[in-house]
């Protein structure tokens, strides 16, 4: 696997120090992984987010893309923010333009591209999300699901190697929520490694093959979501909660599966015996 | 309902003689029935303009050329030199708007109020001037204070002037908002070379204006569900934190909005993708016929 992204002793804190700051982190995210970030409010999540796409720059510390340091230059900057897209927690910061069609076109003319392309590029971001009914509409007549599709196509438009995604399932309804999965896979199907910042440890037990915990600034754990889970302790330190299906698979004293589906498949076979 | 009698007023002060008294009674109390009527329904948002604008039918039709046409009617709209031609442009393109366009004839005169109102009272004062002797040519008047108030010919000749001259330009602004979204106003702005800086603010505040009026809305009904407007004091003292809460959330959202523009690699300059919109016959023809009208009619007195 080809190193994408490498957090080397990274800190930083905002001014006033009240709000989440990040204490020197180290972690490096390779391509074709599929991440969570768990972690409460606060932990930092977004912070890390934040650096990691170039917005801010870390106190302390390197980050390096493909192997490259990212200085303070604004060209090494705009290097970082090319290759790692961050699509933000509330669409309605994300969202400027008067259409969702000159909206997707944003990202795609600020990296200088020619028309022709940015063209190409935005029609199949419009494809890819299932938005082409949508593409003369204003961003003031979406849903809230729709809104968050145009604002991942935003980004996908962009064509980044990695995408950040921080709570994309907050604000969703259930329909919302099995759509954004599914647009989750279509994303990685293309190449694009996804990390995920959410509370939903359902979510990242079914989805992730990889869990970063946050707690207070600091990353706590690094691992395949079997072992984070295993670790009870850490989880209620840092108010996370078992999810559904480990907590079943306990009371019932049998394996833990990855999905629902799983779990109904084996109570058959169970029964048939 | 003020407007509507304001309406019934203006039309009787400036027909008054010229009219015989019954016909010109009836014409001005259906005036006021009829305005009455259309103007109770105002129940659109501030926003009901750009919605409406999208879905007309008319939007679809090069905006370049219909800012171009209605800029041009305006300027001949104000210049006539007789009120007919103006007058007639209001009606034409007011029935373009609202037949071609598909948009309700009730929304759009809803819309025609606020404009309404000003243009009223501006053609109220222009018809009535106070005198210390009564003209000899009044045709209305009223003592008031130790003079008179008085319509005579030549003021109802200038209010009646004024009027459809206004008439006519609103329309002409009405067509072009009803039919064309603000986005693509600003890229035609754009391609005359407009400041970018002007723009780009224009961008961002057409945008975040919805956002900061679902806001305040969400914030304003939350305030009444908490009793929050049960009493004038209370009602004062809540406006006020709703927008001093309002203005501290725009600085908040101010700051997370650039974020997100930087992390999308913007580096001064907002530009987006202009979708092509062909120029076609039909509203080359339905805008040329009001042209024309208007030329000769400048020509013609």
């Amino acid at each position: 696997m080809n190193e994408l992204l490498r957090f080397e002793n990274v800190s930083f804190h905002y001014d006033g120090g009240e709000r989440e700051a990040l204490f020197p982190l180290s972690v490096r995210l390779f391509e074709g992984e599929k991440i969570a970030v768990l972690g409460s409010n606060g932990a930092g999540k977004s912070t890390f987010f934040l650096l990691a796409n170039g917005v801010l720059t870390p106190e302390r510390g390197t980050i390096f893309l493909k192997g490259q340091p990212v200085g303070k230059k604004e060209k090494e900057r705009l290097a970082l923010r090319k290759s790692v897209g961050l699509v933000f927690q509330d669409p309605d910061v994300q969202l400027l333009a008067g259409t969702v069609e000159e909206e997707i076109s944003f990202g795609p003319i600020n990296l200088g591209l020619p028309e022709k392309e940015v063209r190409r590029r935005v029609e199949e971001a419009l494809n890819s999300l299932h938005l082409t009914s949508y593409r003369n509409r204003g961003p003031q007549y979406l849903s809230g699901g729709e809104k968050r599709r145009v604002a991942i196509a935003d980004i996908l438009a962009m064509e980044p190697d990695m995408m950040l995604l921080d709570e994309p399932s907050s604000n969703l309804d259930p329909a919302g929520r099995v759509l954004l999965e599914t647009t989750l896979d279509t994303l990685h199907q293309k190449g694009i490694t996804l990390v995920v910042a959410t509370h939903d440890v359902d979510f990242a037990w079914r989805w992730a093959d990889r869990i970063l915990i946050f707690h207070q600034g600091e990353l706590k754990k690094d691992g395949p979501p079997l072992e984070i889970f295993k670790d009870e302790p850490l989880l209620s330190h840092c108010g996370l909660e078992l999810p559904l299906l480990w907590r079943v698979a306990q009371a019932l004293s049998i394996p833990v599966f990855r999905s629902p589906e799983e779990l109904s498949n084996y109570k058959i076979g169970r029964k048939i015996l | 309902m003020i407007t509507a009698l304001l309406a019934g007023v203006v039309l009787w002060s400036l027909f008054a003689e010229t009219l015989p008294p019954v016909p010109l009674a009836a014409i001005s109390a259906a005036t006021v029935f009829v305005s009455f009527l259309l103007g109770r329904h105002h129940s659109h948002g501030p926003t009901a303009m750009d919605s409406l604008a999208r879905s007309s039918r008319l939007c679809g039709e090069n905006a370049s050329f219909k800012a171009a046409a209605s800029g041009l009617l305006l300027i001949l709209s104000t210049a006539s030199p007789t009120p007919l031609p103006p007058l007639f442009l209001f009606f034409f393109l007011s029935g373009i708007t609202v037949v071609m366009g598909n948009i309700p004839v009730r929304k759009y005169f809803a819309l025609f109020w606020l404009p309404a109102a000003f243009l009223l009272l501006s053609a109220l004062t222009l018809l009535w001037d106070f005198y210390r002797v009564l003209p000899e040519n009044e045709v209305l008047s009223l003592p008031f204070f130790g003079g008179w108030l008085a319509v005579t010919p030549a003021s109802q000749s200038l209010g009646g002037l004024v009027l459809s001259r206004a008439l006519g330009a609103v329309s002409c602004l009405y067509f072009l908002s009803l039919s064309t979204p603000l986005p693509e106003l600003f890229a035609v702005l754009r391609r005359i070379h407009t400041p970018e800086v002007v723009l780009d603010l224009c961008m961002l505040i057409y945008r975040y204006l919805f956002i900061l009026l679902a806001t305040a809305h969400d914030m304003r009904d939350s305030a009444a569900s908490r009793l929050g407007y049960a009493s004038l004091l209370k009602s004062l003292r809540t406006t006020g934190l709703v927008y001093g809460r309002l203005l501290a959330n725009s600085f908040r959202r101010a700051g997370q909005c650039f974020d997100a523009m930087e992390s999308r690699c913007y580096t001064g300059k907002i530009a987006f993708l202009t979708q092509r919109k062909p120029l076609t016959g039909k509203v080359i023809c339905l805008l040329s016929i009001p042209l024309v009208g208007m030329t000769f009619g400048m020509f013609l007195t």
